[in-house]
């Protein structure tokens, strides 16, 4: 629990520092490594609301991708034999 | 020889298919609080990563200092490329703010004594704590706010007449920029000496433009904001003309590199008559007919 906390702090202050892309690709590791990682939703849903502008097109896309992306983790995560 | 198996018993099954409905119920959950609260959360947002950033730029300019300290020589070299490569773009971004004042001087004394207004109205300067490719929607994120009298739609300036976008959306300490080339974005533009307005299609870090086979546009032409004050937001770098198509394919620039931005100016009270103020302006006088 307390590794995942403090994972969970640098992967949120990740999002603010580091492009995108690499933010994804830690949150991803984390949502393998830890079951249910909600926090990838909240990662997302940060970047969505810090960079994203109210009068652009696809103002919530990072946070629709992290719900799909934690979907298709949980998903192979449960038919993986390492987390069993 | 000993061999393992996964073990398929009932609590295993029952715990497998419990695992993806807890995820959609936690999503469904998750995306209801944030419809319900987003705006409250998204000025906590912007406050907490704009001292993020801050702290980061803070820890940065301290780095430079004990490297500065360790590596004198190379360090003076770097500051000093460093400093000419931004004059260079100063001068360049100058140049062609000339070249178009030039060109409209003469066409003003043409007209006697036409007056354009006050171009020096107040200019709030402007940190730019995340730029592209960090942040990803084409915005910037400013460290003025409504506190510093940032209005939205205000226009966003490099400086001279050189402009990167507009305020869209204003916190109390931080403000968003959606850049002019910020993808999907469509600007009303004149190009050239194209007679005609054009519709500049932003594409991250450029325009794309698709004017008639026979306009005369050539590299170096000025993309700029329709008005008396000529406004600049791209140069034209490539023209795309194949003998087969009826339209030609104009690829515009930035005036500057939008990666390495440290400052910006904003002036408040300049506000364009943009497509997206111009909706605005409209949906609050929809509101006042038809409250």
């Amino acid at each position: 629990m307390q590794l995942r906390i403090i994972l969970d702090t640098i992967f949120i202050v990740s999002v603010f520092i580091f492009p995108w892309w690499l933010s994804a690709m830690f949150g991803a590791a984390l949502a393998f490594r830890f079951p249910k990682f909600f926090e990838l939703v909240v990662g997302g849903l940060l970047i969505d609301l810090f960079y994203g502008a109210s009068v652009a097109h696809f103002t919530y896309l990072f946070t629709i991708g992290a719900i799909g992306m934690l979907l298709l983790i949980e998903f192979i995560r449960t038919r993986l034999r390492i987390f069993q | 020889m000993k061999m393992s198996f996964l073990r398929f018993n009932s609590l295993n099954r029952r715990s497998r298919t419990r695992i993806p409905s807890l995820v959609f119920a936690g999503a469904f959950a998750a995306i209801i609080l944030i419809a319900v609260f987003i705006r409250t959360l998204e000025s906590g947002v912007m406050s907490f990563g704009a001292s993020v950033l801050k702290a980061e730029t803070a820890l940065k300019q301290t780095a430079a200092t004990f490297e500065a300290a360790l590596l004198a020589d190379k360090q003076t070299l770097f500051e000093e490329n460093k400093d000419l490569k931004k004059r260079l773009g100063e001068a360049n971004a100058k140049l062609w703010s000339f070249t178009l004042l030039e060109k409209e001087n003469r066409e003003l004394k043409a007209l006697l004594g036409r007056n354009m207004g006050d171009t020096d109205s107040e200019t709030v300067l402007a940190t730019v704590l995340a730029s592209p490719p960090r942040s990803t929607y084409g915005t910037l994120v400013l460290d003025i706010g409504a506190r510093h009298g940032i209005t939205r739609g205000a226009l966003v300036f490099l400086g001279g007449n050189l402009a990167l976008g507009t305020i869209s959306d204003v916190f109390n300490e931080t403000a968003k920029v959606l850049l002019y080339s910020a993808a999907g974005r469509e600007v009303n533009a004149m190009l050239g000496d194209a007679p005609f307005p054009v519709k500049a299609r932003g594409r991250g870090s450029e325009f794309e433009i698709n004017i008639p086979r026979g306009t005369d546009i050539k590299e170096g032409d000025l993309l700029r904001l329709p008005g008396i004050m000529p406004i600049i937001i791209g140069v034209v770098r490539a023209v795309e003309d194949e003998p087969t198509k009826s339209f030609v394919r104009v690829l515009a620039g930035l005036p500057a590199n939008i990666y390495a931005l440290e400052t910006v100016l904003v002036r408040p009270h300049f506000i364009t008559d943009t497509d997206e103020t111009r909706a605005e302006t409209q949906n609050e006088s929809n509101k006042e007919a038809y409250p």
